[in-house]
């Protein structure tokens, strides 16, 4: 079959043709030509022809028709579900209607907004007579309090020292010899912080006992210089208003009296200190040893009440300012009044004369009258009374001794307390 | 109620989805305009897709339409919903007929008439239909004979495509597979059925 042929040929042989020359073309290997690219577009024309031709008879093809029954079945159906749907809608609630009709999306965030509004105000209304007055702890923190620097001068260190042992023949030591029947002075001073005193013992304890528990008490002793001043300034400005304000000013210009110790712990062990080095003569490291082991015992007795001390001090009610200076001023003026009783009571001991001692005597019983301590004013009393008997008794003697022996013979049978107020005369 | 007399006179095509959302507002009206117009394609389909009884197919596919209105979203088109619950049910009617060795031709073919299958085969042998010619009818029982050879899915595709008139991607909705798969099984069906009507074209 030549190619003219296959021209003269029907459309569909030229196609089959064209399929069979392509289709030996490609299993030959060559590559297509301009030509087979042509011919195998007309081969998907004629392809695509085929299909809209088969498309088209398709369409023609009469189509069965649903029976009738299936159409009234259905639709009878469907208008029964339609009744039952309106029959449905018109049964609903009136609430249900309103609640659909409220909860639309529109009605919903109105009211969210205007809620949302309404607290705000609410809340604004509420919040501004709160920031017209200020809380009581910007106050507190606003103002400068003196309470923090009492509290300072109450609690530093002091200088403590040791009570000295009783002279031979001397009056009996006020501070070191309490009469039995006298209640501890700890409980006898009420006016002494509870807290603030046993930790100060301690300290100075420490300190007293040598540097194996003392080495941080030179640091805080200077770093407290400063408020010891503010406290006797405050002191200072108290004594106008208080009955005893001049002895108070005194005291508190003066530098700080040596501290009694108070504890019956504390006098153990400051009495065993001097007894070690008398008796044995130990070296200062076995000594040192040995008043640190006392200071362990004393730091044992007061371990419970050492925590709580710190916190008890932070403890200062917030709403009342005004109280709290005025404790402040009434710790600082309680802690001079202490502080004179001690510094005379320390006089009184140190007297060289008797009267002296009975001159410091009085001065202490004026200043324990002030303080309000009670048992150092009956132990004033009693010295008192003692150095005064002994002042008494010593110029009676020396009278005696000034007398010569001739009128003292003759005295002799009727020394009465006239010839003795004659003799003074004279004298 | 202006687009639906629009719609009734012919100058505005409604929707599927517009007249269904009406028929869920309680206007039967709407369904009876669905039926009409899915109704002859829809037993074409079932008829294509091997059921024995495509007017139970069309009934129970509207049926089923009508009682499960109220899921439907509208997030699917109307045409799709319809030939998958169709197709669903084809798929059950065949696995049912499986065991069943042929239709009874005593057996009522679901007619007005109440005539049996062998009362239709004969009557429609004869060519009952005046205007059907004999060319006609060659050409139809030959289409049969094609699609009967046809595989299952490629017969599907092509049913839905050229006597329902689903587009590509319904079909591939419809039977949840690829639009591409759904174009070149349709491609293979053209190919089968040209070749095998190539003396009627």
């Amino acid at each position: 079959m030549t190619r003219r042929q296959a021209t003269e040929n029907t459309a569909q042989e030229r196609v089959d043709a064209a399929i069979v020359d392509a289709y030996e073309r490609r299993i030959a290997g060559h590559d297509a030509t301009a030509e087979d690219a042509a011919l195998e577009a007309e081969i998907a024309a004629a392809e695509l022809s085929a299909y809209v031709s088969l498309h088209q008879r398709v369409a023609t093809l009469p189509r069965p028709d649903v029976a009738s029954s299936v159409r009234s079945v259905v639709l009878s159906a469907a208008a029964h579900a339609a009744e039952e749907h309106a029959a449905h809608r018109t049964q609903e609630s009136l609430l249900a209607r309103a609640l659909t009709w409220i909860l639309r999306p529109g009605p919903l965030m109105t009211a969210i907004a205007m809620a949302a509004v309404l607290v705000a105000v609410s809340v604004r209304q509420e919040s501004a007579p709160m920031a017209g007055a200020k809380p009581d702890s910007a106050v507190a923190m606003a103002e400068p309090s003196p309470v923090p620097a009492a509290r300072e001068a109450v609690a530093a260190p002091q200088a403590l020292a040791a009570p000295e042992a009783p002279a031979p023949g001397a009056a009996p030591s006020v501070a070191a010899a309490p009469s039995p029947d006298v209640p501890p002075p700890a409980a006898a001073v009420p006016v002494a912080a509870p807290m603030a005193r046993p930790l100060r013992t301690i300290e100075a304890q420490a300190a007293s006992l040598g540097p194996a528990a003392s080495g941080d008490v030179p640091a805080k002793a200077a770093s407290n210089r400063a408020t010891d001043e503010l406290a006797k300034r405050a002191a200072v400005t108290e004594n106008a208003k208080h009955p005893f304000a001049a002895a108070k000013a005194e005291i508190a210009q003066n530098e700080a009296p040596p501290l009694q110790l108070e504890n019956q712990a504390d006098r153990e062990v400051a009495a065993a200190k001097p007894s070690v080095q008398n008796r044995d003569g130990a070296q200062p490291d076995a000594l040192n040893q040995r008043a640190a082991s006392g200071a362990q015992a004393v730091m044992r007795n007061y371990a419970p009440a050492s925590p709580q001390a710190p916190a008890e001090q932070n403890e200062a009610p917030a709403d009342a300012p005004e109280a709290k200076n005025l404790a402040a001023r009434n710790q600082v003026a309680e802690k001079a009044s202490a502080d004179a009783v001690s510094r005379w009571r320390q006089s009184a001991e140190d007297a060289q004369t008797p009267e002296e001692r009975v001159a410091a005597l009085k001065q202490l019983l004026v200043a324990a009258q002030a303080a309000g301590d009670v048992k150092t004013v009956k132990l004033a009393q009693q010295a008192l009374k003692v150095a005064e008997a002994q002042n008494v008794a010593r110029k009676r003697a020396e009278n005696l001794q000034a007398t010569p022996p001739a009128l003292r013979a003759k005295a002799a049978p009727s020394q009465g307390s006239g010839e003795l107020k004659a003799q003074k005369s004279k004298n | 109620m202006l687009s639906w007399l629009l719609m009734v006179i012919g100058e505005e095509p409604v929707s599927d989805e517009t007249l269904f959302a009406r028929y869920q507002s309680g206007d039967a009206r709407a369904m009876t305009t669905l039926y009409d117009r899915h109704a002859r394609a829809l037993r074409a389909f079932a008829q294509q897709r091997g059921a024995a009884r495509p007017d139970d197919v069309v009934q129970d596919a509207f049926l089923r339409v009508v009682r499960n209105g109220a899921g439907f979203q509208g997030q699917a088109k109307f045409r799709t919903w319809l030939y998958t619950i169709a197709r669903n049910l084809c798929i059950d009617a065949s696995r049912r007929d499986r065991f069943r060795a042929g239709p009874s031709l005593d057996a009522p073919t679901g007619s007005d008439d109440n005539r049996t299958l062998g009362d239709r085969i004969a009557n429609d042998s004869v060519g009952t239909d005046a205007v059907r010619n004999l060319a006609d009818r060659e050409f139809q029982a030959a289409f049969e004979a094609a699609m009967a050879q046809l595989p299952d899915e490629q017969r599907e595709v092509f049913a839905l495509r050229e006597l329902s008139g689903l587009s590509f991607a319904e079909i591939a909705e419809a039977t949840a597979i690829n639009e591409n798969t759904v174009k070149s099984r349709m491609r293979y069906a053209l190919k089968q059925l040209r070749e095998a009507l190539i003396d009627f074209l």
